[in-house]
């Protein structure tokens, strides 16, 4: 079967005066259809960079992304914009501070012509409450919501273009653990429901552990490492992999032990 | 007895909007002594950044902001000092990293300039070569492997992880008495985020800073805190020692938190519920951790 998304050999280098930084690297793999992709990696290894050249904000330096097996241009067709969906990293920045978040939410729903025009602003308020926030939110600014709450907005505004492919940039990093748990619940109702597929970009490892099908580790721009959940969790190969298993800040016993277990196996590997 | 570093009294915060007053904090009681790490946890929307912003006085310029309660830095009262001292109060000797970016990083100017502007406001005549050098011994400090690049970019052409860090290091560049980190490490990897922590807690060891820690992480905060309040809708349902608060969490509302961290064994997504009338039970306050003044 052809996979939703492709990208061959995508690299990025980007100039920032004398200096030039090589944030992607020869990067290639495959998203199926109906899958959850997690991305992992340190900080600046090219995750968002990614993220931003599958979204055709700006294009690769070399190779080629293509979703159902047509290599996508670098100009997007509206119907390419509305199937793959991006939810930022900031989310205050991705929100026009001089709208409303309904404005903000109505405005994606009728570029794209979803829904009955008169339904719409119905929709707008069903939408928010899907992410937890009242309906009533549709008047506020954004510069009166907290960092969670327009992280939420942020996620509607995804959803609400009924797209295929939705792109999530570190999507609950702002979210306490209850409101973590409902958003994480409802995006994979969503994935059951319509068939979505999610490229889920975070650095949080349990995260990961409860909602991909694959991950995907990078470094340096490289990826190093891309398996099933399962394989990455019982067995990681890289040792960046396993550092950061090593590393999550747990509150149980259990999991304290499990990060011990891997010490000691990242231990023998070096013995 | 010195005066703790930051003591809240009764702080109350409510904004005016179409549908009428809406009540943010409903009496908010809170102290953190002198080089104390005391953590604020709770869900999105309780009032933790509220809270942060009018300890640093930028709420209490709002229109629609009725602010009462007292908030006394270092055995003074806030709301005592004129506008200009508590002006130079911010940035050097009470500074804050920004749970959004765009808060305190400006997008049109590079971090060098950005970060010469900070260090002028406790030397105002150092120069910008003296600056870019103090700035990247502190990038380099925050695990940033290229400072030299990170000082010629604008904040669009980092990473978030790496705005993250320049705020934290920014933050701590002038050696503050009072920290407050909102969310500092949200954007950061785990690996990068113990030593960023470790760093912050060598720092802030170091120079005796107090902080308060703001986060909706469990796992960091049981890492960083010494004492924890949790607050639940705009009231701090329980309070303890970090210790005290792990092992025996007492309040409904924080035994659900505990509960709803995804595990790395991997049971799945939690099952939580999200609201609860037992969430609004009375305030816990474990052994030895009263208020100053008042009988634990
Ligand atoms: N527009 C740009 N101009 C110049 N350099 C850039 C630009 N965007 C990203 N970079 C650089 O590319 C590298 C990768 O950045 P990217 O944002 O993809 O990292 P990331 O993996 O998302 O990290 P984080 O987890 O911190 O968000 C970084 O070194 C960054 O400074
Ligand atoms: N300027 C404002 N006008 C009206 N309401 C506001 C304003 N600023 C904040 N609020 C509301 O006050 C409540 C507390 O906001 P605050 O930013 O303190 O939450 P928080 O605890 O920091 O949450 P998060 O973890 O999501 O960042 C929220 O419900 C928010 O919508
Ligand atoms: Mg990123
Ligand atoms: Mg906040």
């Amino acid at each position: 079967m052809t996979p939703i998304l492709s990208l061959q050999s995508v690299s990025k280098t980007f100039t920032v005066g004398a200096h030039e930084v090589r944030a992607v690297d020869d990067v290639s793999f495959d998203v199926a259809k109906g899958e959850c992709l997690a991305v992992v990696g340190e900080s600046g290894s090219g995750k968002s960079t990614i993220a931003n050249m599958i979204l055709g904000i700006y294009p690769p330096s070399e190779g080629t992304i293509s979703y159902r097996g047509t290599v996508l241009p670098s100009s997007r067709e509206l119907s390419h914009r509305r199937a793959i969906q991006l939810v930022q990293q900031n989310p205050l920045s991705s929100l026009n501070p001089k709208r409303t978040i309904g404005a903000s939410l109505r405005l994606a729903l009728d570029v794209h012509g979803i829904g009955e025009r008169s339904r719409r602003w119905e929709r707008v308020g069903k939408l928010l409450e899907e992410v937890g926030l009242p309906a009533d939110y549709r008047s506020r600014s954004p510069a009166t919501l907290s960092g969670g709450q327009r992280q939420r907005v942020a996620i509607a505004r995804a959803l609400a273009c009924e797209s295929e492919i939705v792109v999530l940039d570190e999507p609950t990093s702002a979210l306490d653990v209850l409101v973590q748990a409902r958003t994480l619940k409802l995006l994979n109702e969503l994935k059951e429901s319509r068939g979505l597929t999610y490229i889920f970009i975070t650095h949080d490892l349990s995260v990961v552990r409860n909602i991909a099908d694959r991950v995907a580790v990078f470094e340096n721009g490289k990826l190093v490492e891309l398996d099933t959940v399962e394989t990455i969790f019982s067995n990681p190969a890289d040792p960046y992999t396993r550092g950061l298993i090593g590393a999550v800040p747990v509150v149980t016993r259990e999991e304290e032990a499990l990060r011990t277990s891997l010490t000691e196996k990242e231990n023998n590997a070096n013995a | 007895m010195t005066a703790p570093t930051l003591l809240i009294r009764d702080l109350r915060l409510s904004f005016k909007g179409y549908s009428g007053l809406v009540e943010v904090l409903h009496g908010i009681s809170l102290h953190i002594d002198k080089g104390e790490r005391v953590a604020l946890v709770g869900e999105s929307g309780s009032g933790k950044s509220v809270t942060a912003r009018i300890i640093l006085g930028l709420l209490q310029t709002m229109r629609t902001a009725r602010i009462s309660g007292t908030v006394n830095f270092e055995g003074r009262d806030l709301e005592a000092m004129s506008r200009a001292e508590r002006h130079r109060l911010r940035g050097t000797k009470m500074s804050m990293i920004f749970q959004d970016p765009t808060s305190s990083l400006n997008p049109v100017y590079r971090i060098s300039e950005q970060f010469h502007e900070v260090l002028k406001r406790m030397v105002p005549g150092i120069g910008r070569a003296e600056a870019d050098r103090k700035a990247a011994a502190m990038l380099a400090d925050v695990s940033i492997t290229e400072p030299e690049r990170v000082l010629a970019s604008y904040p669009f052409q980092l990473s978030g992880g790496m705005n993250q860090r320049v705020m934290i290091a920014m933050a701590l560049a002038n050696e503050p008495s009072l920290l407050i980190a909102d969310e500092p490490g949200t954007a950061l990897d785990v690996t990068v985020q113990a030593q960023t922590l470790k760093l912050m807690r060598e720092l802030v060891t170091r120079h005796n800073t107090a902080v308060l820690f703001i986060s909706h992480n469990l796992g960091v905060v049981r890492e960083f805190a010494d004492r924890i309040y949790v607050i639940y809708k705009g009231r701090i349902v329980e309070h303890g020692k970090a210790t005290q608060l792990f092992d025996n969490p007492r309040h409904p509302y924080t035994r659900a938190l505990m509960n709803a961290i995804p595990r790395i064994t991997g049971e799945g997504i939690p099952k939580i519920q999200d609201n609860s009338d037992e969430y609004l039970a009375p305030l816990v306050v474990h052994e030895g951790c009263g208020e100053p003044g008042e009988v634990a």
